[in-house]
């Protein structure tokens, strides 16, 4: 049982940013949202309010901690997934409890300056031991080209390989740092491996060939003949026409033999992409 | 340049107008210093979009072929008689903004540092592109909604056909968001990634507005303070690394399920209680079961739909809903001493059973 509430109490933590600014910053941040809830109990007059937003959030919280809630939840509610379990915190309405009692500390004050003063303090206490969505590394990871908010050599891979009306869907292999976006642009193409296998690490040759490179003199080099067997392998299921986007080789990553030696076609190159095609069915492949 | 002007025209159109011509529609439920054009709009949008959910979830479950077509044609249909009807209903006095602020110039100069900060991070919803694996899910299955006429039945990350993937399929608001692409001619990546936030963030903090409303009812000064204080708390909410607290999904991914539902859902559930503990306060002056029930049918019917928009966000957030409606409930039973809160719950949860019972025999299993 002490296990478990370590577990719960491990996941508040990191609910509060131990994995990102440490355990302090995590128990200042859950100290600022007990003491506005422990606030409002002792000062609100309105019953309602200080259950609300005083005792329910405190409750809850208890709640959460408690070993029984994980075991019910994991058993009941949400087997597949019970990382999941965090989000019982979400019932907590922690920014209104803050933002409340604030307010009612302001309402307490006496003179205009002193009020003004206590509002830009407490402005600068949220901003201090928050984190600014913006500076988010996530924030940053794509440019936006384009109002898709997709990068933008997805999208002028995809309208060069799209299928025309009545032609079959094609199939393509991406490089895994495009593979997130391609389907969110265009659904018609057909993939090896998509983001549930990057994330999940599902198997998949040709994502396992891109991923399990030699490291030669500290640079990365995949196995071309390996990925053509996996891609004529794996591609010759469909029908459509297969095409491999590899990006140009670089001072630490490259191909170990050009893929046009495999016969595949260079059709373009699309910012530091080379866009292939396979001309070769695969019957004439596996004759 | 024509074409992306008729697109917005169209997103407007299917956006803002229709929900509030249906909002219209059905405000006569509303009392009467609650017939705000805000107050419309949200009415009108939770009917929309519950609306959405009773049509899409039999499509998609019933429909081999064409099941999004199917969808939108119904949807289409149902929708525009509603807001015809609505039309039907202007009320032009609702247009009549009542700004519940005192005249201060502090307090106004607060209402202007409020709404800069809501402008701020609607134009940072358009300057920054937050990447997101999930999206990988769910923008693919919007875009696979628009384009191919599926429902939750492609892989949206390798494509090909899949059996309905049961965790995912009924909450539809992927398909919403496809419906409003394809009616609007836009691709649903931007629908999602640009429309949406546009769309959400302003609402969210609406929502918060009511709530402030109430909270500050008699000293109205304090609203604007505290909406700013929101504003930051969500600028400056991004705690987590791995388990992303509201604001992250608030800022970051506004456009998916879980997003509108802990940004959105839970402080609409608190609006709708804090209606009915107001109402409650105010009960000693009401004689007489049905003039109680006059006040209390509609709050009861508006927590029926915030419970369907649950559905509509996601699986997980059906369950949460019950648990916390089922607390609000007895603490309004504990003040109002009147047990007939647990059957307008019970009737306002009525919806999520229905879910959870479609959900299981679909295969799903906790």
């Amino acid at each position: 049982m002490y296990g478990i509430f370590m577990e719960c109490f491990v996941l508040l933590r990191r609910y509060f940013g131990s994995d990102a600014d440490g355990e302090l910053m995590a128990y200042l941040r859950i100290a600022i949202f007990i003491i506005s809830a422990i606030y409002i109990i002792a000062k609100e007059k309105d019953a309602v309010k200080k259950i609300l937003f005083g005792i329910m959030p405190l409750v809850i919280l208890a709640g959460f901690l408690l070993p029984i809630t994980r075991k019910l939840y994991v058993a009941q509610v949400d087997k597949e997934n019970p990382v999941t379990y965090y989000r019982i915190l979400w019932l907590i309405p922690i920014y209104i409890v803050i933002a409340y009692a604030a307010c009612m500390l302001l309402m307490r004050l006496k003179g205009d300056a002193v009020r003004r003063a206590v509002t830009v303090a407490i402005v600068l206490v949220i901003m201090l031991t928050g984190k600014c969505v913006y500076v988010n590394a996530e924030m940053h990871r794509i440019k936006v080209e384009n109002p898709y908010h997709i990068p933008q050599d997805v999208i002028d891979i995809c309208d060069m390989i799209t299928p025309a009306v009545g032609e079959e869907n094609p199939w393509a292999v991406f490089p895994e740092e495009l593979a997130w976006f391609v389907r969110q642009y265009d659904a018609h193409i057909l993939m090896p491996y998509g983001a549930d296998y990057i994330e999940q690490n599902y198997p998949n040759q040709v994502h396992k060939v891109l991923k399990e490179v030699e490291i030669v003199d500290g640079v990365e080099i995949v196995d071309a003949e390996e990925l053509m067997n996996a891609v004529r392998d794996d591609g010759g299921r469909f029908d459509g026409r297969r095409y491999v986007i590899m990006p140009e080789d670089t001072e630490t990553r490259r191909l170990s033999e050009d893929l046009t030696t495999f016969g595949l076609e260079l059709i373009d190159k699309v910012g530091h992409y080379n866009v292939y095609k396979d001309p070769i069915e695969v019957g004439d492949s596996d004759e | 340049m024509l074409m992306v002007a008729w697109s917005v025209v169209r997103l407007i159109y299917w956006m803002l107008v229709v929900p509030y011509l249906i909002g219209q529609l059905f405000n006569f439920i509303l009392p009467e210093e609650k017939k705000t054009l805000g107050t419309t709009f949200i009415l009108g949008l939770l009917v929309y979009l519950a609306l959405f959910e009773v049509i899409a979830i039999p499509c998609m479950i019933h429909f081999t072929y064409y099941a999004f077509t199917h969808c939108r044609r119904m949807y289409v249909i149902v929708v525009s008689l509603l807001a015809i009807a609505g039309a039907f209903k202007f009320d032009k006095t609702v247009f009549k903004l009542k700004l519940p602020l005192g005249g201060k110039t502090e307090t106004k100069i607060y209402c202007g540092i409020f709404v800069a900060l809501v402008l701020f991070q609607m134009v940072m919803s358009l300057v920054y592109a937050p990447f997101n694996g999930d999206d990988a899910d769910y923008v693919a299955n919007s875009v696979a909604a628009q384009q191919m006429d599926v429902m939750n039945t492609v892989n949206p990350n390798l494509g090909g056909n899949v059996n309905l993937d049961v965790r995912h399929a009924l909450a539809v608001i992927t398909m919403w968001i496809a419906f409003i692409a394809k009616v609007s001619s836009v691709h649903a990546a931007i629908v999602s990634h640009v429309v949406m936030p546009l769309f959400v963030i302003p609402i969210v903090y609406y929502v918060y507005y009511l709530i402030g409303k109430i909270l500050f009812n008699e000293k109205k000064d304090f609203l604007p303070v505290f909406l700013i204080l929101l504003n930051v708390l969500m600028i400056f909410g991004d705690m987590s690394l791995l388990i992303s607290p509201p604001a992250t999904f608030f800022l970051m991914r506004s456009w998916q399920g879980k997003a509108l539902f802990c940004n959105l859902v839970l402080p609409m559930v608190f609006w709708v209680f804090l209606m009915m503990f107001d109402d409650v306060s105010k009960s000693g002056e009401i004689s007489g079961n049905k003039e109680m029930l006059k006040i209390t049918a509609p709050l009861w019917g508006m927590l029926t739909l915030v419970n369907m928009f649950s559905g509509i966000c996601t699986e997980l957030g059906v369950a949460f809903e019950c648990v916390l409606v089922a607390v609000l409930t007895l603490i309004l039973l504990f003040k109002s001493k009147r047990w007939t809160v647990l059957v307008g719950a019970f009737m306002s949860l009525i919806p999520n059973l229905i879910y959870i019972i479609i959900w299981w025999k679909m295969g799903g299993r906790a």
